[in-house]
């Protein structure tokens, strides 16, 4: 009967405070296909987990950037840590660098999860490879506050070789080739912020390709991106 | 670049993208309106003259370089276009930051991307060397001794003659002498007051050799030691010059002139009063005088860690000269005493306006306890009285040593404290909370002291004691928000504003006394607290030095509402974050992080 209980009993206690941050969240409207690219907001989002199982891992931090108007805003990025129940395994903190007793001292779920709320509003979130983002970020944000975000994702992976298709033809370039192609420093990858950031400007190209070539509207993006995957799956 | 333009820099800019091709300046188009910076990429400029013949030579510019400096500043557009002949990426900074940034940095054009990019990631720990770099350059008072010495010292042997000295004191216009080994080592100083007691006053014949008159192994301060050591040392031996070494060699003197030279009140000049103080209304005058004092430094921005701990032992000094006029008038022959002070006084964490938590400790030999109480009492509130006339108020909770309750013998307040250790109700952990921050101020400093061991001794084994410590200092969470930055009260005359003692300085001298008594600390101010017990709890240096910073910025802050809002005193702890500049919200915010991680480690080790 656990897993019943756990299906209707357990829905997260939040604070006053906190009701009232997922309340402003849930307030937003949703953004109009119509929005010109280039002038909509992005979020530009990265995790580090402690492992690649989105259903067993969990979620340690959470990096974004902002992209408004075409530019990354350097001012305004955003990082949290999520309070961990036990550090993660030795192996894995070498990957992210965050070390045990950050992920201890780590923000209360809840509260970091609405912060997460807070800084995307209403924008389209954006990462490369970004089912997994989403999952990791849905799955944590049920957890702590019972409820996930509603934002549309675009996955990168699917966008850039939409927009920039490769004269050799080859399908799928990971992460770290297109940051080669595109000639992109990561001041340190493995970081959520840092890869957040290197993401945005694989975005901003991403943009600037999708609008010289006509697509120049959220809901043109976003079909361009399906079309992308329905090629990629057949 | 430093520091603190970098930061500024790095916090108006934006990361533009052009694709090969694109024009990014163009004659025809407005002035420029920011500041470009090529992250990577290249951008050609054809000159003016290129830009009308035809063997041009285009300049390319890559990354690291920026543009366009001098149609920005003449708000005009740019010459000749600049065109990205690869795809590139460029910061991108408003121009109306542009001047700002010429004002904080001459070297700006200097920096590269690679620096910008990381610092963004990395913007958490700038922004505390931000802070500390600024407060740095701002304390005059932590400036060596070295950097305050302007001139070679005047010295003589201790073979000259007096009468040689006080013509050189008297041509060169010198407060003091100096007299020196054959190895520049100091052995003596003679200064212009010692001329009326030992020479005008005596009679002293000028033929006598200065070694005879002099004030032998004179106190010195290395080259090295801050200018408020001296102050220190200056405050507490009622001295006015002090030689400067560099090892054993003299290399100047540094004068309480040379260290207060723009304040009108000094800090010997103080506490010179307050020794000569005969009467309370005489120490009335030097308490306002400390004040004054106070508000001075705040002005020539000395730190908050400085002036507590200068403003406790000037009124350390007072309360003293307060105890011994009135101790005069009492019969206490044959006691043996000691005067405790509690709170931000025995804690040396004493702002502006601040109660009187006192108490006295004795001795009662052969007598009852109550019988020796009966003879100190008088005498306490009688002294209770006079403090509150020298401008520290009646404590409301009536923790004084008038009350019969805090004049209490050693073995009575050994009981006390037990009890409070043994008992799990609030109010006995309300009252450890105030009283465990106990000191001598003064009297017979070996009572405390026997009591702080007693108590350090059973607080270090009492983890059902810490705990519940540990539960009260994490009651109050720092005011930050979700929605907004900072959690201001929402009603009552505190509206929209954040108590800085209550919500900021008390949760970390909170949780300091709790890390204190766990690792056996003795010390009773907080900062020494926090670091002491980080050797022992193994807590990382950068982390203690992240608290304690955001400790004295808070405390900073309470001291700048205290002197501004001088007249409502009970608003004094008040801080509307509105009213704060964009740095220094920054820095509160931060710092009050600093308290959320203090706390959540403290919850971590206590497993609340």
């Amino acid at each position: 009967m656990n897993w019943l209980r756990r299906l209707f009993l357990r829905k997260p206690a939040l604070t006053l405070e906190q009701s009232l941050a997922l309340a402003a969240y849930r307030s937003n409207a949703p953004i109009a296909g119509a929005m010109p690219l280039d002038k909509l907001r992005f979020v530009v989002a990265d995790v580090e987990t402690t492992g690649l199982n989105p259903f067993s891992d969990q979620l340690i931090s959470i990096g974004a950037v902002e992209i408004v108007g075409g530019r990354i805003r350097l001012d305004t990025g955003f990082e949290v840590v999520f309070r961990q129940s036990q550090a993660s395994a030795n192996a894995n903190i070498l990957v992210h660098g965050i070390d045990g007793t950050t992920q201890l001292c780590g923000m209360e779920p809840a509260a970091a999860t609405l912060q997460f709320l807070e800084y995307i509003s209403n924008a389209p979130l954006v990462g490369f490879h970004s089912d997994f983002d989403r999952l990791m970020i849905d799955r944590a944000a049920n957890r702590a506050i019972g409820f996930s975000p509603s934002n549309p994702w675009l996955d990168l992976a699917f966008l850039a070789p939409a927009t920039m298709p490769d004269p050799e033809r080859k399908l799928q370039l990971g992460f770290d080739e297109w940051m080669d192609r595109l000639g992109i420093v990561n001041q340190a990858r493995h970081n959520a912020l840092a890869d957040a950031l290197a993401t945005a400007q694989v975005l901003q190209v991403v943009l600037a390709s999708a609008i010289s070539q006509g697509v120049t509207t959220l809901a043109g993006l976003i079909r361009l991106e399906q079309d992308q995957r329905w090629l990629r799956h057949h | 670049m430093e520091d603190a333009a970098l930061l500024f820099l790095a916090s108006h800019v934006a990361l533009g993208y052009y694709p090969k091709g694109t024009v990014i300046l163009d004659t025809e188009g407005p002035p420029p309106q920011a500041f470009h910076i090529i992250q990577r990429g290249t951008v050609q400029l054809l000159s003016f003259n290129a830009a009308h013949s035809d063997d041009a030579h285009p300049v390319h510019m890559g990354p690291g370089e920026c543009f366009s400096v001098s149609a920005m500043l003449e708000n005009r557009p740019v010459i000749a276009p600049y065109t990205a002949v690869a795809d590139t990426f460029c910061y991108e900074m408003p121009a109306e930051h542009f001047p700002e940034l010429l004002n904080r940095s001459p070297v700006f054009r200097e920096f590269t991307t690679e620096f910008l990019a990381s610092m963004l990631r990395e913007s958490r720990r700038l922004i505390q060397l931000n802070y500390n770099a600024a407060s740095g350059e701002q304390q005059t008072m932590s400036r060596t001794l070295r950097s305050l010495i302007t001139r070679q010292p005047v010295t003589c042997t201790a073979e000259t003659p007096l009468g040689d000295v006080l013509r050189t004191l008297q041509n060169r216009k010198i407060g003091s002498m100096l007299v020196t080994d054959g190895d520049e080592r100091p052995v003596g100083i003679f200064t212009r007051h010692d001329v009326l007691d030992r020479v005008a006053l005596s009679n002293c014949d000028l033929s006598k050799l200065i070694s005879e008159v002099m004030t032998p192994n004179p106190l010195t301060l290395p080259a090295e030691a801050s200018a408020y050591e001296a102050a220190l040392l200056i405050a507490d031996r009622g001295i006015r010059h002090i030689p400067v070494c560099d090892g054993h060699r003299l290399i100047g003197v540094v004068t309480e002139r040379d260290l207060f030279a723009l304040q009108r009140v000094s800090v010997r000049g103080i506490h010179r009063a307050i020794a000569d103080a005969r009467t309370i209304e005489d120490l009335k005058l030097t308490a306002a005088d400390i004040h004054r004092l106070a508000l001075t430094m705040l002005g020539q921005g000395v730190s908050a860690e400085h002036m507590t701990l200068i403003i406790s032992t000037l009124n350390d000094a007072l309360v003293r000269q307060v105890l011994q006029i009135e101790a005069s008038r009492f019969d206490l022959k044959g006691l043996s005493w000691s005067w405790l002070a509690f709170g931000s006084e025995g804690r040396f964490e004493q702002t502006i306006s601040t109660d009187q938590d006192n108490g006295l400790i004795f001795d009662c030999g052969s007598d009852t306890p109550d019988a020796v109480r009966s003879r100190l009492l008088p005498f306490a509130q009688v002294v209770n009285r006079a403090l509150d006339a020298c401008g520290f108020p009646l404590c409301k909770g009536n923790i004084m040593a008038g009350n019969p309750h805090w004049c209490l013998s050693v073995e009575e307040w050994r009981e006390r404290f037990d009890h409070w250790l043994a008992n799990t109700d609030p109010q006995a952990l309300l009252r450890a909370v105030i009283f465990f921050d106990f000191r001598n101020l003064y009297g017979d400093e070996s009572l405390t002291d026997s009591l702080r061991r007693h108590l350090s001794e059973s607080a270090i084994g009492n983890s059902r004691f810490q705990r519940q410590l540990a539960q009260y200092a994490l009651e109050n969470k720092p005011p930050l928000g979700l929605i907004s930055d900072f959690i201001t009260e929402d009603e009552g005359e505190g509206r929209g504003t954040i108590d800085l003692k209550k919500a900021g300085a008390r949760l970390f001298t909170d949780a300091a006394r709790v890390l204190s008594l766990a690792a056996g600390v003795t010390h009773t101010n907080t900062v020494q607290r926090l670091r002491q017990a980080a050797t022992t709890l193994k807590m990382p240096a950068g982390e203690v030095n992240a608290v304690v910073e955001a400790f004295y910025f808070i405390q900073t802050l309470r001291l700048r509402g205290q002197m501004a809002q001088d007249s409502e005193l009970k608003q004094s702890n008040r801080l509307d974050p509105a009213t704060l500049n964009e740095v220094d919200r920054r820095i509160l915010k931060e710092s009050l992080k600093q308290l959320r991680k203090l706390q959540s480690r403290l919850a971590l080790d206590y497993q609340l």
